[in-house]
This record gives structure tokens, sequence and C-alpha cells, in this order.
């Protein structure tokens, strides 16, 4: 039971330290800032965008009674709505586009980024609870593992523990978990301080929350188990804790950002600007030929009685042959860039595994819905909402029908979030990668501390 | 005699800081990330202009595409305005190399085709927002945040350490008083950071200079230079803070944890804090609130149009045709942009608030105010893409009235390229940033002098030996 009493003392000794309160407050202070901006930046979006589409959704609803494709031709706002845990992880959201309106005839690209409104902010960053996690508190965890056996042995105590019956495996186990312990409860204290001081945050899935937490104090064990290994490679306190800053420095700071210049090396991205010319140009061209199809159907008295829409853009097969050929034009346009975007995808994910703090910040924006991924499921389901309503609508002036005004009818757009466990299991690899540099930490310290020496 | 007394302390600190393994370390960190940062910097400018180039070439042809897809008498005004492939390409940053800046998050073209153009597209962050999620590694960046570090792993030791070697109270067995050895530490804390970081720094510029990735001629030549001069003056600031350190602190692991705390404080956190609070302070319309208000500003407009153009057609018995129909029509342009222009006033106002709160805390935080004036520098930052952005929107309007107006002068057809109206952006002249870059300068110094005078007065009564030795 001595390693029992190992760990109780180390408790015992944590709460005594001055360091536990430093690190408690440091944590305090960023949590606080980090929560306050982040609920302030989120609340005011959500309550925009809801005022935006209510507004919108209102003036569908009050239209008068029209031609089914002439309502075909309101613009609905599909806006995509804040992702789950945004106030937590800021992600890449700033730079991607935040809303789609529909169109009778064109596909208008999405748009809304509020890069836009602070440019120089997107280069900065944001102080989010991921940064804090992913960067702060790394750099207080490795620093209280450099501690952990040195400072034992500038004290000279580490000589005297093993006077009593008490195995350096054992020893280090009690030690590491104790240290481990106290770092992650005492953080997860001031978190949860600084979460009541600021009042609250916005949360979308209180399921994401819980895996997010589970996230980071995996990656926070990491970093002090990086850290004890520090402590165990060198023989004084200053030259483990320089060693733990370094690599600080390296894999948080520095690794991170080489990883999307070596990812471009050689595959610059391509100019994206043609490809929306060349796709506006064919949009015309196959206008042109859609009125030519039509006036040949008209010469050939095939569209006498029809209606008003369907005399001037053709039944039915006529439009959807033209729609798609836009979008065959469109995929090939579009093609060049897209082939880069998967190219550098994947390049971007197996480097990313160079460093614990790229997967916990892919991980971190995955879980809270901030990434491309779920950028990417938003305009699939805005798209495929825009087909079927265009589709429906169409479908009516085919059957004739004079006048539409069921405007009720046409539920409004609404964003289906992938589960907690879909979420999950794509950040499954990086969450298994962190916990195995968890235990290739702890498993390296235990092998050099069973030679360390102990004077 | 105490001038040279202090330079002999100087050289005495700088040899301790640059000699030995941690000196002959920090050199080899740092040029291996100077390397990168030069490198990456090169990559990325040299993809923004080809990309350029080639959105450039595609844009006139692209033209003469949509031109062609019309027999001439088929052509009406209203096509320009609405269906126009034209892409306005923002000419690539006069030193992109130096610094990401905005760059990838704020595009890089615009596409003036709507009523209102609000931000830019092909940004590089919405095609791979891992990419934008890791951030760029650029000298800019590199400098604010590992060179600070790095200034101080050299200087956090300059008068602890002699301290805690003993060695402290010896300096003072010989005729030179507390401010002359202060003088020395802190020329030497320069001298050091000069060497091992600056001009490794300094190197990688004149690559990126000689390799053409920073286009030279003389506009480049002297933003480069200012950059350097920034650069100096910045890690200048970290080396004094440093210095200070090593004399408030009790020892040197302490000097070091209270600088690395600093560091995290003010390089790290500042930058940020001033980003956040400049956007919760003035406060912009969701973008999606903002289109949806144009949008509805859009409706009201088309039915002010056909009340008009069907008393038109009650009172002449036929609806309007030729000028009457394009006066009309620019009668309808007019009445809608000043609606926008109403609509977007408070979001223009707040982003001109914003550019107040960054100014004021590039006043207060050293590595904001370097970030900002590198960024201006390299032409990435976001005053310059907010320019563009003015100018893209006020092109959109030019296209919408242009062909109306040049129906009604009489000229019939489509119109060729060269006839078109340019945009009117115009690159701001690289002497302009003179007054912006000497005020960043300005407080870098002010920065530096004041963590020189808390040194000064810390060490006047700095007990010279180590306590319980």
């Amino acid at each position: 039971m001595a390693h029992l009493a190992v760990v109780r003392m180390e408790l015992a000794d944590a709460l005594r330290q001055p360091r536990t309160l430093i690190v408690g407050l440091v944590a305090l202070v960023f949590f606080l800032v980090a929560f306050v901006q982040g609920a302030a930046r989120v609340n005011a979006e959500i309550a925009a965008v809801a005022a935006a589409q209510a507004e919108n959704r209102q003036a569908w609803l009050a239209q008068p009674p029209q031609n089914p494709h002439g309502a075909a031709h309101f613009a609905v706002l599909l806006a995509k709505p804040q992702a789950p845990l945004a106030s937590l992880v800021a992600g890449a959201e700033g730079a991607l586009a935040g809303h789609v309106f529909t169109d009778a005839h064109r596909l208008i690209p999405a748009a809304g980024s509020q890069a836009a409104d602070l440019p120089i902010g997107q280069a900065i960053g944001s102080l989010d609870a991921a940064f804090v996690i992913g960067a702060v508190l790394p750099l207080l965890a490795v620093l209280a593992g450099a501690d952990l056996v040195a400072g034992e042995k500038e004290r000279g105590t580490l000589r005297l523990v093993f006077a009593n019956p008490v195995g350096r495996r054992r020893w280090l186990a009690a030690k590491l978990a104790g240290r481990t312990l106290v770092f992650l409860a005492v953080v997860g204290l001031a978190a949860a301080i600084a979460w009541l001081l600021s009042g609250g945050l916005p949360i979308g899935d209180p399921a994401r929350l819980l895996a997010f937490t589970g996230l980071s104090a995996l990656y926070l064990a990491g970093w002090l188990a990086v850290g004890a290994l520090c402590s165990v490679a060198a023989q004084r306190v200053a030259s483990a804790a320089l060693a733990a800053v370094a690599l600080w420095i390296g894999l948080v700071i520095v690794v991170p950002r080489v990883i999307a210049t070596v990812a471009e090396l050689g595959d610059p991205m391509p100019a994206t600007s043609p490809a929306r010319m060349a796709t506006r140009v064919e949009e015309v061209r196959l206008r042109r030929k859609q009125a030519a199809l039509v006036k040949a159907l008209k010469a050939r008295g095939a569209l006498k009685d029809a209606s008003p829409t369907t005399a001037a853009e053709g039944p039915a097969e006529v439009r959807d042959a033209i729609d798609a050929e836009a979008a065959r034009a469109r995929a090939k346009a579009d093609a060049p860039a897209e082939a880069w975007r998967a190219s550098q995808l994947r390049k971007l994910d197996a480097l990313g595994y160079a460093s614990p703090a790229a997967l916990y910040f892919r991980a971190a924006a995955g879980l809270a819905g901030t990434d491309g991924d779920r950028h990417a499921d938003f305009l699939a389901q805005a798209f495929a909402w825009r087909k079927a309503f265009l589709a429906r609508l169409n479908a009516l002036e085919d059957r004739k029908v004079a006048e539409f005004k069921d405007y009720d009818a046409i539920a409004p757009f609404t964003f289906v979030e992938a589960s907690a466990a879909e979420v999950w299991s794509r950040q499954a690899p990086r969450t298994a990668a962190l916990l195995g540099l968890l235990l290739a930490a702890v498993l390296a310290a235990f092998w050099r501390f069973h030679r360390y020496d102990l004077r | 005699m105490p001038l040279p007394l202090a330079l002999v302390i100087a050289h005495r600190q700088a040899d301790t800081a640059l000699a030995g393994r941690r000196g002959l370390l920090v050199i080899a960190f740092w040029t291996l990330l100077v390397a990168l940062a030069c490198w990456s910097g090169a990559v990325a400018a040299g993809g923004e202009r080809a990309a350029y180039v080639a959105g450039e070439q595609a844009a006139e042809a692209a033209f003469a595409d949509w031109r062609a897809a019309y027999e001439s008498d088929r052509w009406l005004p209203v096509q320009l305005g609405a269906e126009h492939p034209i892409v306005m390409h923002l000419p690539p940053a006069p030193a992109r190399a130096l610094a990401a800046g905005a760059a990838d998050a704020a595009g890089a073209w615009a596409q003036p085709a709507g009523y209102h153009v609000r931000e830019l597209e092909g940004r590089k962050g919405e095609l791979t927002p891992l990419g934008a999620l890791f951030g760029a590694l650029d000298p800019a960046g590199l400098v604010a945040v590992a060179g600070a570090l790095l200034a101080i792993a050299l200087g956090y030791d300059a008068v602890s350490g002699e301290k805690e070697r003993g060695t402290l109270a010896l300096h003072f067995a010989n005729p030179i008083d507390r401010r002359t050895f202060l003088a020395g530490k802190l020329l030497g804390a320069f001298w050091a950071t000069l060497v091992a970081l600056w001009l490794p720094l300094g190197l990688g510029l004149l690559v990126l200079l000689a390799t053409g990735a920073v286009p030279a001629g003389p506009g480049g030549l002297a933003r480069t230079g200012a950059f350097a001069a920034v650069a100096l003056a910045y890690l200048a600031f970290w080396s004094a803070a440093a210095v200070t350190a090593s004399t408030l602190a009790r020892s040197s692991a302490a000097a070091f944890v209270g600088l690395v705390g600093l560091w995290l404080v003010l390089a790290i956190a500042a930058p940020k804090v001033a980003v956040a609070h400049a956007a919760s302070r003035h406060p912009v319309p969701a973008p999606a609130a903002l289109a949806q208000a144009l949008s509805g500003l859009r409706e009201e407009a088309n039915k002010q149009y056909r009340l008009r153009f069907d008393a038109f057609k009650a009172q002449h018995k036929a609806p309007p045709a030729g000028k009457d129909v394009q006066q009309m029509r620019l009668d309808y342009y007019a009445g809608y942009f000043a609606a926008i222009d109403r609509a977007t006033a408070p979001h223009t106002a707040a982003l001109a608030g914003r550019q107040g709160v960054l100014e004021a805390a590039a006043a207060f935080s050293p590595a904001f105010g370097f970030q900002l004036a590198a960024a201006e520098l390299a032409g990435t930052d976001g005053a310059r893409h907010r320019r563009f952005i003015a100018a893209a929107d006020a092109y959109a309007r030019e296209l919408r009235l242009w062909p109306d107006r040049r129906a009604i002068a009489g000229v019939k057809g489509r119109p060729t390229w060269a006839e078109l109206p340019r945009p009117g952006y115009r690159e701001a002249a690289s002497s302009a940033l003179a007054p912006t870059f000497f005020r960043r300068l300005l407080w870098l110094f002010a920065a530096c002098l004041t963590a020189l005078a808390i040194a000064g007065l810390a060490f006047a009564r700095y007990d010279l030996r180590l306590q319980g030795a």
C-alpha cells in the first residue's frame, strides 16, 4: 500500500504548493476570457440569424397567390445554424460561408463569411476554450511534469523515498497519477468556476460537450506525461523545464503551422476564379440554348395551352436537361479546385499526426462542428433543399396549377446535425493517436526511470 | 571611463548568452525556423501571384466568350449588370512572403455582379478549413511568437545568473556603478539578440529579395527594410523585458517563468483579446441578417419599379421602351443603391470602429503592434482588403449603370472589353505607409523604454548577494 501513500502525499503536497494555485489562477483567467468572448461571439449570432430567418419566412408566407414558378423566384434564406460547440471552439468557421439563397434558375454560391468583417482577426485567431486547452494549458502541464522526478532529486528527497519499501515503478506510477489527477482537477475546477462567473455558454449538444471534455483531459494528461518524460531524461529541473518548453514550442506553435506549408509543397492552390467565370458563361450559353429549344417547340405548336412559365422556359424535360447540363459544366469547372481540396485534406489529415496539438485542434473542431465536415454537410443539405423546393413548385406548374397559395405547406429549411456518436466516431482515430502518445510517453518514462541515477 | 567598462560587460554578457550550448541551440533552432518561414512565405507568395495571373487572363477570355453568346442586335443593357462573368482580382500583396496577415482568410477576388459586395471569394480557408485551423508559418508570425520567446531565452539570466553564480558582487569590486553595469548588461542582451536572432532573419529576408519572392523594386526593398527595422525594435523590447525580469526576480528560474507568463499574456493572449474586443465592442450585423435585409429592400425596390412601369403603361397605352425604360432602370438602381447605403451604414461604421479598437490595442500590445505593422508592410492587412472590397462594390454599381447610360448616349450593340469601365482599385503607394509605420515603431520604442526604466529602478536597490549564501 506504499504507492497509495505516495499518491496521498502527492495530493497533500499539491495543496500546499503555491504552484497549484498559480496553475488554477492562470487557467481561471484564460477560461474566463475565453468563455466570455465565446458567449458574446455566439449568442449575438444565434439571435441575428434566427431573426433573419424569421423575417425571410414571414415574407415568404405573406406573398399573394401567384403561379407556382413565380413562387419559386422567391429568395429563400438557408442559414447555417451555429455549431453545437461554437462557443468553445471557433475552429475554421470564420473563413467559411454561412448562408445560401435559393434562386429559380441559377445556383447562387454560399456567402456570408465573417472573415471580411475582421480579416486580421482570422490570422490572429480567437482566444477560445480550444486554444486555452490546446495551447496554453499544455505549457503548464509540461512544466508540472518536468518537476516530477528531477524536482525530488534536486531537493534531495528522491533517495529518501526509496529507503521505504516501494518499487521504482510503483512510485513513479503513483507520483504521475497523483500529479495528473491534481492538474486535471485544478483545471477542471477553474473551468467550472469560469463557467459560473461568465454566466454559462450556449451549448447545442451536451453529449458533444462530454466528448470534448474527455478529449481535452486525455490531451492534457498526455502533455503532463511528456513533461514527466523530460523530467526523468534530465538531471536538473531547469534543463527538464527547458526541454519541455522547447518541445511545447515545437509541437504546439511550430509543427501545426509547418504542416500547412508542407501540404502545399509542390501542390499550390489553383486559381479559383476561372471556374466561376466559366460557370457563369456556361449559364448564359445554356439559357440561350433553352430559349432556342422553346422557340422550336413553339414553332411546332407544342406549347399552345402551356402555362406562362412553361411557354417561356419550356416543359419539364427541357428544363431538366438544361439543369443537368449546367450541373455537369459546374462540376467540370470546379474539378481542379475540388481535386486540390481533396488532396490537401488527405495530406493535412495525415500530417496532423505529426503533432498532438494539430490532432487536438482538428478533433476539437470536429466535435464542435466548426470544421469543414459540418460545413460540407450544410452545403449538401442546403442545395438538396433548394432542389426539392424547385422541383415541387415546378411540378405544380407542370400539372397546370394556375395559382399557388399554400405557402405554409412548404416547411422551412432546418439543418440536421450529425449525431454525437457519428461525430465522435469520425474523431476516433485521432483520439486513439492521442491515447497512444500518452501511453508511449508513460512507458518511455518508466523505461528511463528504471536506470535513473537517484543521486 | 564608464563607457568602455559598460562595453566590456556587454561583451561578456553577449559571450555568455551566445557561447555554449544554449546559444548554439537557440541559433540553430532559430535559423531552421527562419528558413522554414521564409520558404513558406515564398511558396504562398508564388501561389498567390500565379493565381492572380491565371485569373486575370481568364477574365478577359471569359468576357469574350460571354459576348460571343449574343448576336450584337440581341444584346440588352440589363444583361451586363445581371450576368457578366467578370471577376475582379485583388492584386498580389506587395510583400506577401513577409506576413500572411489576412490573406488566406479574407479571399482573393470579387464578382461585382450582385448589388452589394460584402466579402471576397476564393478564400483558401474555405477550400481547406484544416489549413485555416493550423495557421500559416510566416516570418512575421515567427518573430512575433517564437522570436520573442528566444529573445527571452537569451537574456532571462543576465543579472540573476551572475548572482546565482556568485559573480555579481565581484563586478562591483571594480570602479563601476550600478547604472553602467546595467547598461552593459542591456547592451550585451541586445547584441546577443541582434546576432542570434536578427541576423539570421535579415539573411532570410535578403534571400527572399534575391529570389524575387518579395519583388524587389523600390517598394519591395523599402517594405522589407521597414519590416527588418520593426522586427528589430520588437525583439529589442523582449530583450529589455528579459533583463528587466532578471533584475526583478529572485532567481533565474523565477525570471524565466515570469517572462514566459508575460509572453503568454503579451504575445499570445493580448492580440487575440484585442481582436475579440474589437468584434464585441463594435458588433456588425450577422452576414445572413444583412443579406436578408438587402433582399427585403430589393423586393421593395422591385415593387416601386413595377408600379412606375404600370403607371407608364396606363398613361401611354404602351409599355415603356428605349430611352424611357433605360431611364426608368437607372432611377430604379439609384433608389435601390441609396437604400443599400442606408442599410449598410451601421455595418460600415462598425468596421471603422473596429479599426479604431485595433489601433488602440496596437499601442498597448507590442506583439499586436508588430503584427499589424508587418501585415501593413506586406500588404496583407485588413484595411487593404476593405479598400478592395469598397472598390469592387463601386465597380458592381458602375457595371449596372454604365450599359444603360451608354444606350441613352446612343451607342448600340455588345460592349467590347476595351470599352468597359475599369475597376477603381489603386494600390496605395509604399510611401503612404510611412506615417503608420513610424507610429508603430515609436510605440515599440516606448515599450522598450518603459522596460528599461523599470530595470533601472529595480536594479538601483537590487540585493547583490544570494540570500542564504
